[in-house]
């Protein structure tokens, strides 16, 4: 296709980087205004909930105080839906530096982290980590240690249970585009489930009580890299294990650097 | 018999002043608090203007908790002003509100805050937070007399 002459369509359906940030920006005030302005009617639908089984205590039901207890239990929850969206959309944010990134580097760091005697996840796993050594990209040294984090977090969590779990990063060139990519030998995902909804915040593609998370972690990986102008997917099978694909602009590509 | 320590809370959601004013009570806190809806009542109040026309300035309230989001006058407006004023500049005030926003928290320290405390929404760490609050302010705490 001729650089200069690109459909016209193509053009206003395909965001650039600067109008990628706009949106983004746009995203954060909006998260920023609904976190704040939501937790104040929460805050009243909790406290005079609280202050109805106190007051009214000899003259409710206990059928009442339990519909109480449950308004009050979903108030919860949604304030840490909440926090969670606040903490994804800070966790996105931040000026974009562009340099020299090791990528090994960041993901040798959070395997070590994983892995460490301090590390808060009891009992000790044995995890075999296959890092390639030198794995370099232009780009933003905190949000890519925060996107990495998240597959990261995310490979360690859904290999709790898989006897010799291996979690690998590696590289592969296609169209001489170089693919980071983290993989894992978990139980993998179905992608007629997965495919749409894998990045979406809050979508939990399990129904295990046993992982944590709200699911924020892969949207926030997009948004992330979607910020750094590149591009995120993911896929698997069933009982195959999960690989997340990365693909950054190359050093020099990206608009407005 | 000293004057009584009066709390200016400064809160324009109803909702928000009756569970502070519960959570006040729940802890035994029985200071008379002096509500202003906005910020410019707030600094009415204060400097004995506006619909307080008449109030001795020189009356100061113990302590000032003060929302952030407010309408008229905003929270850091209202606490730019007081720092501003010599007769307000040494007062007490606890910004009490809903943001943990890493900017709210430089402006309002930049601009003199003594304390910031986020809201929680469950109200027992409400009241647990307004019973610290109440005991470091109006009791621990030394504060200027009124002069």
């Amino acid at each position: 296709m001729q650089d200069s002459q690109q459909a016209p369509n193509e053009q206003t359906l395909t965001p650039t980087a600067s109008q990628m940030d706009d949106l983004n920006q746009e995203m954060d005030s909006l998260l920023y205004a609904l976190s704040h302005d939501l937790r104040a009617p929460l805050r009243a639908i909790d406290g005079f909930s609280a202050a109805l089984a106190e007051d009214y205590e000899q003259s409710l039901a206990p059928e009442a105080k339990d519909y109480l207890a449950r308004i009050r239990a979903a108030a919860k929850r949604l304030e840490t839906y909440l926090d969670a969206l606040l903490r994804a959309s800070r966790e996105s944010r931040g000026e974009i530096q562009l340099e020299e990134v090791d990528l090994s580097a960041l993901v040798q760091t959070l395997a070590s982290a994983k892995t460490s005697d301090l590390a808060p996840e009891a009992p000790q796993r044995e995890v075999l980590w296959v890092i390639a050594p030198g794995l370099t990209a232009w780009t933003d040294l905190a949000l890519m240690r925060t996107a990495l984090a998240k597959l990261v977090d995310n490979a360690w969590k859904f290999t709790a249970k898989t006897a010799q779990a291996r979690i690998e990063f590696g590289c592969r060139l296609e169209n001489s585009h170089k693919v980071f990519f983290l993989s894992d030998n978990g139980p993998g995902l179905n992608m007629s489930y997965a495919k749409p909804r894998l990045f979406g915040m809050f979508q939990r593609l399990h129904d295990d009580p046993d992982l944590p998370g709200l699911g924020t972690g892969l949207a926030t990986a997009r948004r992330i890299v979607n910020r750094l102008g590149g591009r995120i997917r993911g896929f698997g099978q069933p009982g195959q294990g999960a690989c997340f694909e990365i693909v950054l602009p190359e050093a020099g590509t990206r608009e407005g650097a | 018999m000293a004057a009584e320590k009066i709390i200016l809370l400064v809160e324009d959601n109803p909702d928000d002043v009756a569970l502070t004013l519960r959570a006040l009570k729940k802890n035994n806190i029985k200071n008379m608090v002096v509500v202003a809806k906005d910020g410019v009542e707030a600094l009415d109040y204060l400097f004995g203007t506006g619909q307080h026309q008449g109030r001795d300035p020189r009356d100061k309230p113990q302590l000032i908790l003060l929302d952030l989001k407010l309408p008229k006058v905003d929270g850091l407006e209202v606490l730019q002003r007081l720092r501003q004023d010599d007769r307000t500049r040494l007062l007490p005030v606890v910004i009490l509100t809903s943001s943990k926003e890493q900017r709210d928290l430089v402006e309002g320290y930049s601009l003199g805050a003594n304390s910031y405390i986020r809201k929680p929404v469950d109200f027992d760490q409400f009241i647990e937070a307004v019973r610290q609050l109440g005991l470091y302010w109006m009791v621990l705490n030394e504060t200027l007399d009124n002069a």
